[in-house]
């Protein structure tokens, strides 16, 4: 059996395990034991699977030699030695080391969320399930899909599941969250289809190795304005998609009205959106100064409201949706310097940011779970309830800040190295800067929840932590510690992916 | 009134409904001066970065920015206040970088 079929798996096992779970929803037991199932499917899957490209349809590129032969004379005459040879007929999926690294860890993300949802609710809600599948189905297909359509609809799929993860929430002013994240969506996503379409409209063609192919070899003429405005509408849809400015404050609010578990994955969909559609432009658009200048610009901007933003607020959710917003910024300065090392920094990163942010996510969902606020003001003294969990929350904490020896360390190192590499020193001044100041609104954070006197008027219930969840907190610590002291076995098959951003 | 106080006047009527009612402690004080501090420093550093585009912008722009800082701080209290939940507030700044981005990709690239 060629192992390239498991490729697509990666995104038609969840979507199988999505609608059967919503069919099955009324059976409990029959939805859970799917759920499971699935789940564990989610990070073994990509670990099973074999490096190299998966053709829909089986139609592949007539230079692999698969069509020639049906083709009449003529046609071959024309055909034969043109760029039309190397043209891939079918949507693609492209399957690499770097793919690999970053399946498997959106995959144990992803199983951990369903984990946590079975565990947490007494009733495992069949359509709840559905969304986390469809919402990891669609992340799965944005990094493995080589078609800028396929990117578009699952991109779409993913919004709407989004506001799904929301709805369910039942957490105060959870409806008017989804309806402006739904009207912004129609602002950026709308533009983000009008690039789309008019790179259709200039190559014919929806293939980003193709277009590629065809900007670089002067198929098409790459500083046609109409190609230089779909640039900039591509740009702008990867900011609404990544949550970067302006569209941060609405993102912030939208991971502080998830539950933890969908938070988990409505933060992933803003980091596997903001390094696939990054490296889309970047394999595009990388000619262009002014595309690296805008990613990097907003990027900084990013960063510097996210973590200004997260000091002035007193609530311990929008603070972690702030502070998730801001190190996206770290992956977009990874991208914008579109060197590649710079690009293998900001990968790195965004795999970091998929387990760190997670891991946060549900520190401070016991925290909620334990005493129904999320108000810092109103809390104190909960280390004396959730000792294990405080010391995994701020560890959590620490390793968001870049405190070594976790992963986020070596990441944020990287990046630091790559803007120095780059020539622009000073974009490495800004991430120390604001890194020791996320280390210091974890403390602060920490010293509120945890460790000062509990204020009489908080209660505390005495329910006792899901072991689930402490469970999948020692794995994420494990893995930012494994990462962390062994960087290699991530940025070496990263780096493979970087390179491919500047081939042909 | 000493700039510490003015602060607090400030942080008062920013984060409650009545200044003289609400109650800014010294954490919420400190947070928001390290806020404000870290961004004005990352903004001035970022200004340098105007250097690749010409040595003499970035002069101009960073003498600029910290006349700018001189006059309205403290700059946290109304970032805060501009940066709120208000769907107005979202939708205006979603298209005016629309406009931004479809200018400068269209017109001002080459």
């Amino acid at each position: 059996m060629d192992g390239t079929i498991f490729i697509p798996l990666m995104v038609v096992i969840p979507i199988i395990c999505a609608v059967l779970v919503n069919l099955l929803h009324e059976h409990s037991g029959v939805t859970k034991i799917f759920g499971y199932i699935g789940a564990i499917c989610l990070p073994i899957v990509p670990i099973l699977a074999v490096y190299g490209n998966h053709f829909f349809g089986g139609y592949q590129p007539l230079a692999n030699g698969g069509l020639t032969v049906a083709l009449p004379e003529a046609a071959n005459a024309i055909i034969s030695g043109s760029f039309l040879e190397l043209f891939h007929p079918a949507i693609t999926y492209a399957f690499g080391p770097g793919q690999q690294v970053i399946l498997f860890v959106l995959g144990l993300v992803a199983m951990c969320a369903v984990f946590i949802s079975i565990a947490e609710t007494k009733k495992t809600s069949g359509v709840y399930l559905y969304m986390l599948f469809m919402l990891s189905a669609a992340l799965m297909a944005f990094v493995l899909t080589d078609d800028i359509f396929n990117l578009y609809v699952f991109f779409e799929i993913a919004a709407l599941v989004q506001v799904g993860l929301i709805l369910v929430s039942r957490v105060r002013g959870n409806y008017e969250t989804g309806l402006k994240y739904m009207l912004l969506g129609e602002v950026g996503g709308s533009f983000m289809l009008l690039g789309i379409a008019l790179i259709l409209g200039l190559t014919g063609n929806v293939n980003i190795s193709d277009i590629v192919m065809m900007i670089h070899t002067g198929l098409v003429n790459p500083t046609n304005p109409v190609l230089l405005f779909a640039a900039g509408m591509l740009i702008y849809g990867w900011l609404y998609a990544t949550g970067l400015p302006p569209f941060n404050a609405i993102k912030s609010e939208i991971y502080s009205k998830g539950l933890p578990s969908g938070s988990m994955l409505l933060q992933s969909f803003s980091v596997i959106a903001c390094i696939s559609i990054g490296l889309v432009i970047i394999r595009i658009f990388g000619y262009l100064p002014t595309a690296q200048m805008a990613m990097l610009a907003v990027s900084v901007i990013a960063m510097i409201l996210g973590i200004c933003m997260a000091m002035v607020q007193d609530d311990y959710k929008r603070i972690i949706a702030y502070l998730a917003v801001g190190e996206l910024g770290y992956i977009g300065v990874g991208l914008g310097l579109a060197t590649p090392l710079s690009i293998t920094a900001g990968l790195f990163q965004a795999v970091n940011e998929l387990v760190v942010t997670s891991f946060l996510f549900i520190g401070f969902g016991l925290v909620l779970y334990k005493t129904r606020t999320s108000k810092i003001s109103k809390l104190g003294g909960l280390v004396e309830y959730m000792p294990v969990a405080a010391l995994l929350t701020v560890l959590a904490g620490f390793a968001m800040a870049g405190v070594p020896p976790f992963n986020v360390f070596q990441s944020k190192y990287l990046l630091c190295q790559a803007a120095i590499a780059a020539g622009i020193p000073e974009l490495a001044v800004i991430m120390i800067i604001l890194s020791i100041v996320t280390f210091l609104a974890f403390l602060k954070m920490a010293y509120a929840i945890f460790l000062r006197p509990k204020p009489d008027e908080l209660e505390v219930s005495s329910a006792s932590v899901p072991k689930t969840t402490m469970a999948v907190m020692i794995v994420f610590l494990i893995i930012c510690l494994i990462i962390g002291l062994f960087p290699g076995l991530v940025v070496d098959k990263l780096g493979v992916l970087a390179l491919t951003a500047f081939a042909l | 009134m000493n700039m510490y106080e003015k602060l607090v006047q400030t942080l008062k009527s920013t984060f409650g409904q009545d200044p003289e009612k609400t109650l800014v402690n010294g954490s919420k004080t400190s947070s928001i001066v390290s806020a404000e501090l870290v961004l004005m420093a990352s903004v001035l550093v970022a200004a340098l970065t105007i250097r690749l585009v010409s040595p003499a912008l970035m002069i101009v722009a960073v003498i600029g920015l910290m006349l700018l800082f001189m006059y309205v701080t403290p700059i946290m209290p109304k970032l805060y206040k501009e940066h709120n939940d208000d769907f107005n507030n979202m939708m205006f700044y979603a298209v005016l970088t629309l406009a931004i981005f479809a200018i400068v990709f269209y017109w001002g690239v080459f």
